[in-house]
């Protein structure tokens, strides 16, 4: 079953110019490599499907549902339902827990947190131990992980990640790389990367390609 | 929202010296306000209470607010004595419904001693805990506060002193028996000592007549206007020719008691004389002018028997048409001073409200720095957070979600700013020494104190306004793109 279908896609920025983005029939349970140059349209498109932004033209199907026809309280609610994002970054809130970042996490979208499922997630992703820790005091490997895990928290069926191993070393990339795939892969989640990191091309066997 | 709750308090706590001090600020301002407001209703509860319906307070010459303060309040020195003589003439007078004496100088470990009779208990609508009022001389009826303090109870006896320190002298032959304690009523007579007029009297004539056989006691009669001592200018000091007073000018005779009364007397003509050749716009010679300006204003009272002297006499008038004629011929026509304790008061409450309006400027300038360091404090945790904030976007949390936090923060800060801020003005009005925090606890403060709650919401809601609205208007994409 298709879950992400884009048709004559495109998004112009205020005084900027047109992209233009190819049609896009991605089904469920898919891993995808987005790639391109700087510039190209990687993160705008996934801010389209994100429902971060909303497409000047063209049209956008998620799961059944077009995206660019609903409004904003309703993308708020479908963004918190649907998707689930990972950042080149890793910002959690200094003053909370790893634990209670995630659980308010979950409690902000509207959904009752799955502990159960958290704490099933968080020992796959091999962090379960310092899920009582505040982010300051962990590396940015560590982070990452529980950037999945937050992702994964409210079991979306797709997960966008932007640039999610530019700060990683070789090691921390295969090993990142690895994790969401698998995650995908047993949550029955689609996931599309978004990378000009030459290191994942072998791991992605679709890619979309930008220019 | 507990979410939100949640979130806020833990950032706040994340970084407690800038919390704490944003805080601190608020605090201090509160409690500025909150002591200003109690002390305005104390001083408003106070004249209303220890007014009483007192009309005008008729005493020595001086200054009116003292006599209202020392006569009514309990807490200035009196201003002298006025003679029996005088004061009949303004019971008498048919403007006048009622008066009550009021007989000031010595005290008991700083509790005042009043000579008076028993409609000052009525006038104060005094209701017993223990005992009875006084009947006999050298009875004595305490206030709650005196028996709590000094563990006086039915039955003790104790001794004066002069004024109304400890240091002063004791008037060891007479003992006081208290017959009586009065329930707290929250007006002066919590704090004093009733006996009859007849006590006061009673222990300084026999001051006197120790003086007078040159026992000891002498030093306690040389008493200057500023004496607190209650002022029983004696007769014995023109007796005795060659002694140490200095007004034997206005005693004529001094051969002895009898002809001393008729000198006075006689001066009490010629001045009346004097004035009457004033009055009609006759020249004085310049003997006249010297014998005039001695025996105004100090002979009456110098010439009083102490058993004759009273300090101040409270008036109740019959008709408000009273209050337009008679302070004006008391003030006019004897040597005496009539004060309104409404304008006094009035006065003083205007005095005081200066100073306390300086006070409440200042407060309202650390509130408003307060409100000014929130509002840095939230602009710094928008801007530290932004990518905390797009994230909570991302989650699903709509705009209110976010703007709410940090308007949770804000009034976060100024609620607690405002209940510390509280909580330290009741502690410190607890440890005034005037005041009790049980005793006093008042609707009107609280409500106004709620109010004040209100406002500080509301200055908490506008420092957080600003950085609400950017975090309202963040472009989700441009921050998540950076």
């Amino acid at each position: 079953m298709t879950s992400i279908k884009t048709e004559n896609l495109s998004f112009q920025y205020p005084g900027g110019k047109a992209l233009n983005f190819p049609d896009l029939q991605i089904g469920e349970n898919e891993s995808w490599l987005l790639t391109g140059n700087s510039g190209s349209g990687k993160t705008t498109l996934l801010h389209l499907i994100a429902g971060i932004l909303i497409p000047t033209n063209g049209a956008l199907t998620i799961a059944g549902k077009l995206v660019n026809a609903l409004k904003p309280t309703e993308l708020d609610a479908f963004r918190a339902q649907h998707i689930g994002m990972v950042f080149q970054k890793s910002y959690f809130i200094d003053a909370l827990s790893m634990h209670k970042n995630l659980l308010y996490f979950a409690e902000l979208s509207g959904n009752k947190a799955d502990r159960e499922f958290m704490n099933k997630l968080l020992t796959n992703l091999g962090i379960a131990q310092l899920s009582h820790k505040k982010p300051a005091t962990l590396s940015s490997g560590e982070l990452q992980r529980f950037s999945i895990a937050r992702a994964m928290i409210n079991k979306p069926g797709i997960i966008l990640a932007d640039e999610p191993t530019s700060s990683l070393d070789d090691d921390n990339c295969k090993r990142f790389t690895e994790l969401i795939i698998g995650i995908c892969n047993s949550y029955n989640v689609t996931l599309i990367v978004a990378t000009h990191d030459a290191r994942l091309k072998k791991e992605f066997v679709n890619t979309i390609q930008l220019n | 929202m507990l979410t939100i709750l949640k979130i806020s308090l833990a950032k706040l706590f994340h970084k407690p010296y800038n919390s704490a001090l944003s805080v601190l600020l608020f605090a201090i301002g509160v409690a500025l306000i909150s002591l200003i407001i109690k002390t305005e209703t104390f001083l408003n509860n106070q004249y209303k209470t220890n007014m009483a319906g007192i009309d005008l307070v008729v005493g020595a010459k001086g200054s009116p607010l003292q006599l209202i303060l020392s006569s009514v309040l309990h807490i200035d020195a009196p201003t002298g004595n006025i003679p029996l003589g005088e004061v009949q003439k303004v019971q008498k007078n048919p403007l006048v419904k009622q008066t009550i004496p009021i007989a000031l100088g010595d005290s008991h470990k700083g509790f005042r001693i009043v000579g008076t009779n028993t409609d000052y208990l009525q006038l104060y609508a005094c209701e017993f805990q223990k005992g009875n009022s006084f009947s006999e001389p050298l009875d004595a009826v305490i206030g709650a506060n005196v028996t709590e303090k000094t563990g006086l109870k039915i039955g003790d006896t104790f001794t004066g002193v002069h004024g109304f320190l400890d240091e002063g002298h004791s008037h060891d032959d007479f003992r006081y028996t208290v017959t009586g304690v009065l329930k707290k009523s929250g007006n002066v007579t919590d704090n004093l000592i009733l006996t009859p007029l007849e006590s006061v009297w009673m222990v300084h004539d026999h001051s006197h007549s120790h003086n007078e056989h040159g026992e000891p006691g002498e030093e306690e009669h040389i008493h200057d206007e500023n004496d607190n001592h209650h002022h029983h200018e004696h007769d014995g000091t023109c007796n005795h020719e060659d002694e140490h007073h200095e007004h034997h000018e206005t005693c004529t005779h001094k051969e002895g008691h009898h002809e001393h009364h008729e000198g006075h007397n006689h001066a009490d003509e010629t001045l009346e004389h004097l004035r009457h050749k004033l009055s009609h716009g006759e020249e004085l010679t310049e003997e006249e002018a010297r014998l005039y300006n001695e025996l105004k204003g100090e002979l009456v009272v110098k010439n009083t028997k102490p058993s004759e002297a009273i300090t101040a006499l409270l008036v109740f008038y019959k008709n408000p048409q009273a209050a337009v004629s008679l302070p004006r011929a008391i003030n006019q026509n004897t040597s005496m001073q009539a004060a309104s304790p409404a304008i006094e008061m009035n006065r003083l409450i205007s005095m005081l409200g200066m100073g306390l309006n300086t006070l409440r400027l200042l407060a309202w300038i650390i509130i408003l720095i307060s409100a000014l360091n929130i509002f840095i404090y939230l602009l710094n945790i928008f801007n530290q957070s932004i990518y905390e904030i797009a994230l909570l976007r991302l989650a699903g949390a709509s705009r209110l979600k976010v703007v709410s936090l940090l308007y949770a923060q804000g009034i976060i800060l100024a609620v607690s700013g405002w209940f510390i801020g509280i909580i330290v003005s009741y502690l410190i009005w607890a440890y005034l020494p005037q005041f009790e925090l049980g005793s006093y606890f008042d609707y009107g403060v609280f409500y106004k104190e709620l109010i004040l709650l209100v406002f500080c919401t509301g200055v908490g809601l506008l420092a957080a306004f600003i950085p609400a609205i950017k975090a309202y208007k963040n472009n989700l994409h441009f921050t998540l793109s950076r």
